[in-house]
């Protein structure tokens, strides 16, 4: 198929997916920030906070995988209706701008949202904090390994969420599946930074050596990382980019 | 303009819906499509619209393949569908949104198309009803300036002053460029509308020809007694008498019902040979 791309349309067709992006994680990020200056405010009160409290990022991770996970499984919500899906497919645009303006949003956009969101009620909270209670949460080190792990997690699974939302309809059972391996494997990884036991500091500076499943440890030996390393690629990197190229034809090849 | 060459399609249960269909469209007509349920109407749209994706043969409109849904294609195609959604938005809001990708929407024919249906570009269109919302659709469609025009049961919904403003407002937006397909049940809705005719029957098609060469070679009367048998094509009984289609032997003006024409091809679908076969002795 031909697939032209028009940067005027496209900016059309950003802004028509804008107007019409799904409204439920917003509504679910609003309704975390209570949440989250609950936690804060219980957590500065227990007068037992660790000098090196992991709760601002724990927080910020949970908000943002769910969130972007379930926005990224929503973002293709036209296609779940006959009506609307008509309608979707119809707009005079390219599929190819049409997939790259969803991806725009899933990817960076909404992600940035949730980022400003946190930021907005981290600092907030840190003005109440300081006041009330003398207590004040170190910020996050954006730059850090930490970060970058939830980072990691996040767009890892952001293409499953994203192919699973436009093969709902078909593949409902497949769709449930996907997401229940992804989230029991992101509850595991939430648990071990939770508990402390993820090891970050490994002297590896590789990104695939950092997120390495806990229990191989930080003495395990070059082979044993290199198998490490290959069952990532093909058990994460690969399907992901496999998933994320699949919603583009996907898109392509729905009908009604 | 719309050419369709032997084209098949079936859905997952593999019924044939569609089965080896040819037609051939012209711009500057309105046609209509008329079969009973489940002869592939709707399907024929989705297909035109690249909403659904042949098995076999081959489909081009306006020189491209709508399943391709290539930009310059969409541009050209409107389709307005039995069963819509839209958007929790005011009109103005929704011409707003959309009118954009159209680049020969026109918004002196949305005004105009809004005032004759009596909608208010303030209203919203989740407080509408369906009708109301069947309008702003078929509103946006005349307004769109697509030189293709794909309705499916566009009257289905309007109130009686509203088919009338639909009638005319579509008439007024085709010209010798554009081309509306019609396809419905209501065939007395849109019967002054339609030019050409085309019937499916079995997943095929039965006929197509233009309206003014079916009235010539047929017509239809009211009688208290029933014509001579050379001419009578079929008749059913009505209070006082039979609505009857006739051979039109003597190139009569006459009234042509397509309510009964499509009832007499359902149970006699070998008058359409005999109509075509009329024309040509015309």
């Amino acid at each position: 198929m031909k697939n032209t791309f028009d940067f005027r349309r496209f900016v059309q067709v950003c802004r028509l997916t804008w107007q019409t992006q799904p409204v439920l994680p917003y509504i679910i990020l609003l309704s975390a920030i209570p949440l989250i200056f609950l936690f804060f405010f219980d957590d500065a009160r227990g007068g037992f906070v660790s000098l090196r409290n992991e709760a601002p990022l724990v927080l910020f991770a949970v908000c943002m995988w769910g969130c972007g996970w379930l926005y990224a499984g929503l973002a293709f919500h036209e296609l779940g209706n006959t009506g609307s899906a008509n309608r979707y497919l119809m707009v005079p645009a390219s599929t190819l701008e049409k997939w790259l303006a969803k991806s725009l949003l899933v990817f960076f956009v909404f992600p940035l949202i949730i980022w400003v969101a946190y930021n907005i009620v981290f600092q907030i909270f840190g003005l109440f904090s300081v006041r009330w209670f003398a207590f004040e949460y170190a910020p996050v080190n954006w730059y850090s390994l930490e970060v970058k792990t939830a980072l990691f997690f996040f767009y890892l699974g952001l293409p499953v969420a994203y192919a699973a939302g436009v093969v709902w309809k078909r593949f409902g059972v497949l769709k449930g599946l996907v997401f229940i391996c992804v989230l029991f494997f992101v509850l595991i990884q939430v648990i071990s930074i939770g508990a402390g036991q993820y090891f970050l500091n490994s002297g590896r500076g590789m990104l695939l050596s950092e997120v390495s499943p806990p229990f191989y440890g930080s003495d395990a030996d070059a082979g044993t990382l290199g198998l490490i390393n290959i069952f990532w690629l093909l058990a994460a990197y690969v399907p992901s980019a496999l998933l994320l190229a699949s919603t583009y034809f996907f898109i392509k090849e729905r009908t009604l | 303009m719309i050419v369709i060459q032997g084209m098949s399609f079936r859905y997952k249960q593999n019924r044939p819906v569609l089965d080896s269909l040819s037609l051939q469209m012209e711009p500057g007509g309105v046609y209509g499509v008329l079969g009973a349920n489940g002869v592939g109407k709707t399907t024929l749209l989705h297909l035109l619209g690249g909403l659904l994706f042949p098995k076999s043969g081959t489909v081009t409109v306006d020189g491209h393949t709508p399943q391709h849904r290539q930009p310059d294609f969409l541009e050209q195609v409107f389709y307005v569908p039995v069963d819509f959604e839209l958007p929790n938005i005011s009109v103005e809001a929704y011409q707003k949104r959309y009118a954009p990708f159209y680049p020969n929407f026109s918004t002196t024919s949305w005004a105009h198309a809004l005032q004759t249906f009596d909608l208010q570009p303030s209203m919203k269109l989740q407080a509408l009803s369906f009708g109301q919302k069947k309008k702003v659709l078929l509103s946006f469609a005349i307004a769109s300036g697509c030189r293709v025009l794909l309705f499916d049961e566009p009257t289905d919904g309007l109130d009686i002053p509203s088919k009338d403003s639909f009638r005319r407002l579509l008439s007024a937006r085709i010209d010798d460029q554009r081309l509306a397909l019609i396809a419905t049940h209501h065939v007395h809705d849109v019967a002054m509308l339609l030019d050409h005719l085309i019937v499916l029957k079995e997943h095929s098609l039965l006929l197509q020809a233009p309206i003014a060469d079916l009235a010539g070679s047929v017509r239809t009367l009211v009688s208290t007694h029933l014509p001579p048998e050379n001419t009578l094509l079929y008749s059913e009984r009505v209070p006082g008498g039979y609505h009857c289609l006739v051979r039109n032997t003597d190139e009569q003006e006459g009234a042509l019902d397509l309510e009964l024409l499509f009832k007499a091809l359902q149970i006699h679908p070998d008058i359409a040979q005999n109509i075509q076969r009329y024309e040509k002795h015309v």
